[in-house]
């Protein structure tokens, strides 16, 4: 990764999430890209719930993708959905604190601070039992491996990743 | 005769996060009922210390909260050190000092902008407000990020950080790293003298009151990463003594205890210290204090919001007059050897008196923890700042205006439940 490019040159992708279970989902998708060859352009970022901190994180980049875990009902564990902010509002994250991604991109567009080509990526889960496992599971690993080539491919057309059946739009 | 029965619903709330509410009970224009549960689930992080070894516990305790853990770390650390014939080193001392001051200007500017703000402009949230003042949602935000890169710089990243240890840090800073963020703290000083003027410049409400405060007081400095207590009423405590005088009760509302001082209700938090140690603010805020007007100490809780504003400016002050001097150290971190025992330690969460107390036995392993966290203490006082203050509003308004009055004296305290912003639904029922 080179990090002297300027963040306006640059492409930054975060995964949001937390250290257990499936809620890790974003940082998994991170994890698979860092292992895989991708241009300098691109910067991996994992973000441990970050609320509205995410605004100040995504300042000054033209494109940005976010990949979160979301919980539905409507899709089995282990989709991948690509969202508008407006979807997201409608799909509970997983964030425990007041301001969700899903508030935090609301607050972003009323004050004109979101990247111009922001692009977000859900990976389903089920609603956290109570006593979440403390690794994840083995659909939504394969989920972020799907998701990890799928964006490499995006990002590195060229590149030679494995391609896995295509995540819903 | 008519009734009122009036509920509000705190849906994020507790120690860390939880929930909550507020029920009212208004009868012949008097309040005769009024209870704040805390209905939270158990979180047992002190039981899951139990068996842990010393070591652990400053990771541990670093996710009781997602907006103040490094208040928890340092807490502990200073109770678990206490059992050490050594100290860290003055570097160490210097570095949490600054570690910390990234806390409070994370979470001050969190606060201010994205949580109280709203209620003084007359918004149901900050994403509503954002719209017609977005320049000082911006400042928030920009403020808060400096705060995150500062834990960032010390603690590997903002939320729940893993740099500190036992001793000092595991990992000291690259000085290049530390000049450049130095560069943006100064930046930022300008943004936060503009704070604490806009903050003085709103239309609080004048609800003087009495109370007691209590923080920490140091005394060579403005207490926040140590100290020993002071409370208005004329006590000094150490760490050790702190059980002597608080207690803590169950009641039956509430998953959280309450805290009394000596059976009383009291404060914790900006503006308890500001009223205890306003006397050691630098040359540079006596100044703006005299330019806005604000004569210490003050029994307007309503200066809570400028008491964190000024804290803002104090804390970036801080870290920058020590990042300034900064230097690589030759190791990041003192190897201390504990000693079996009880160790007690404290420090100043931006919302208050943090207390921990470890009993270490003799393999090394934790045999009991105990955590006093700031929002339990200020809960009675939470509550009887209500009955006073919705009195004096006035029982006769309507269920909106009480509604926000209320939510604007819970929000004071900043405590965990104001998490979510718009967290009180009214339910009127007249009879």
């Amino acid at each position: 990764m080179n990090t002297n490019l300027p963040s306006e040159q640059a492409q930054l992708i975060i995964g949001i999430g937390s250290p257990f279970g499936d809620d890790r989902a974003g940082w998994e998708v991170v994890e698979q890209l860092q292992r895989m060859d991708l241009p300098p352009e691109i910067r991996l970022l994992s973000l441990d719930r970050p609320g509205v901190e995410l605004i100040e994180r995504m300042r000054g980049h033209a494109r940005v993708t976010l990949i979160d875990a979301v919980h539905s009902e409507e899709h089995p564990p282990g989709t991948c959905l690509e969202l508008t902010p407006e979807q997201l509002h409608l799909l509970a994250c997983t964030s425990t604190h007041g301001f969700g991604l899903a508030d935090t991109l609301k607050l972003g567009q009323s004050l004109d601070a979101l990247p111009p080509s922001l692009q977000l990526c859900a990976i389903c889960i089920s609603p956290p039992k109570q006593s979440p496992a403390a690794i994840i599971t083995p659909a939504i690993q394969t989920a972020a491996v799907t998701l990890a080539r799928q964006l490499a491919l995006q990002v590195h057309p060229s590149g030679t990743y494995t391609m896995e059946p295509s995540c819903s739009r | 005769m008519t009734s009122r029965r009036i509920r509000i619903d705190v849906p994020a709330l507790t120690r860390v996060e939880g929930e909550g509410s507020l029920r009212l009970e208004v009868r012949d224009g008097q309040l005769v009922e009024l209870g704040l549960s805390i209905f939270e689930p158990p979180r047992y992080f002190e039981k899951f210390l139990e068996g842990r070894e010393a070591k652990e516990v400053v990771d541990i305790v670093a996710r009781i909260c997602g907006i103040c853990p490094v208040a928890y770390q340092m807490s502990a650390l200073n109770a678990l050190e206490s059992l050490s014939a050594q100290m860290a080193s003055p570097w160490v001392q210097q570095m949490r000092r600054v570690f910390y001051c990234g806390e409070w200007l994370q979470s001050h500017a969190l606060h201010i902008h994205l949580l109280a703000l709203p209620d003084f402009l007359g918004f149901d949230s900050a994403i509503s407000m954002a719209g017609q003042h977005p320049d000082e949602v911006k400042r928030g935000l920009k403020l808060q990020g400096q705060g995150n890169a500062l834990i960032r710089l010390f603690g590997g990243r903002s939320v729940h950080p893993v740099g500190a240890r036992l001793g000092g840090f595991h990992h000291a800073p690259a000085p290049e790293e530390v000049a450049a963020l130095v560069a943006k703290l100064q930046a930022a000083q300008q943004d936060a003298r503009e704070l604490t003027r806009f903050c003085a410049a709103l239309p609080l409400p004048d609800d003087p009151q009495a109370f007691t405060c209590v923080a920490l007081h140091h005394p060579d400095r403005y207490a926040i990463e140590s100290g020993e207590i002071r409370t208005s009423t004329g006590l000094s405590l150490s760490a050790d003594q702190f059980e002597q005088h608080f207690h803590e009760t169950h009641k039956p509302d509430s998953t959280a205890l309450w805290s009394d001082l000596d059976g009383q209700p009291y404060l914790t938090g900006p503006l308890a210290r500001l009223n205890i140690n306003h006397s050691q603010l630098p040359d540079f805020l006596q100044t703006r204090l005299s330019e806005i007007g604000l004569t210490l100490p003050s029994d307007n809780m309503f200066h809570s919001l400028i008491a964190r504003a000024l804290e803002i400016e104090l804390v970036l002050h801080e870290a920058i007059r020590l990042l300034e001097e900064y230097e690589y150290p030759a190791s990041p971190y003192t190897a201390l050897s504990l000693e079996p025992g009880t160790g007690c330690g404290m420090s100043e969460a931006p919302r208050g008196l943090l207390w921990h107390r470890y009993e270490l036995d003799k393999k090394g392993l934790i045999k009991s923890a105990r955590i006093v966290p700031p929002t339990s203490q200020n809960q009675a006082r939470i509550e009887a700042d209500l009955h006073r203050s919705l009195t004096a509003f006035g029982l006769d308004h309507d269920e909106e205006a009480l509604r926000l009055r209320a939510e604007q004296v819970i929000r004071n305290y900043d405590p965990c439940i104001s998490c979510a912003t718009h967290f009180l639904t009214l339910e009127r029922v007249e009879t």
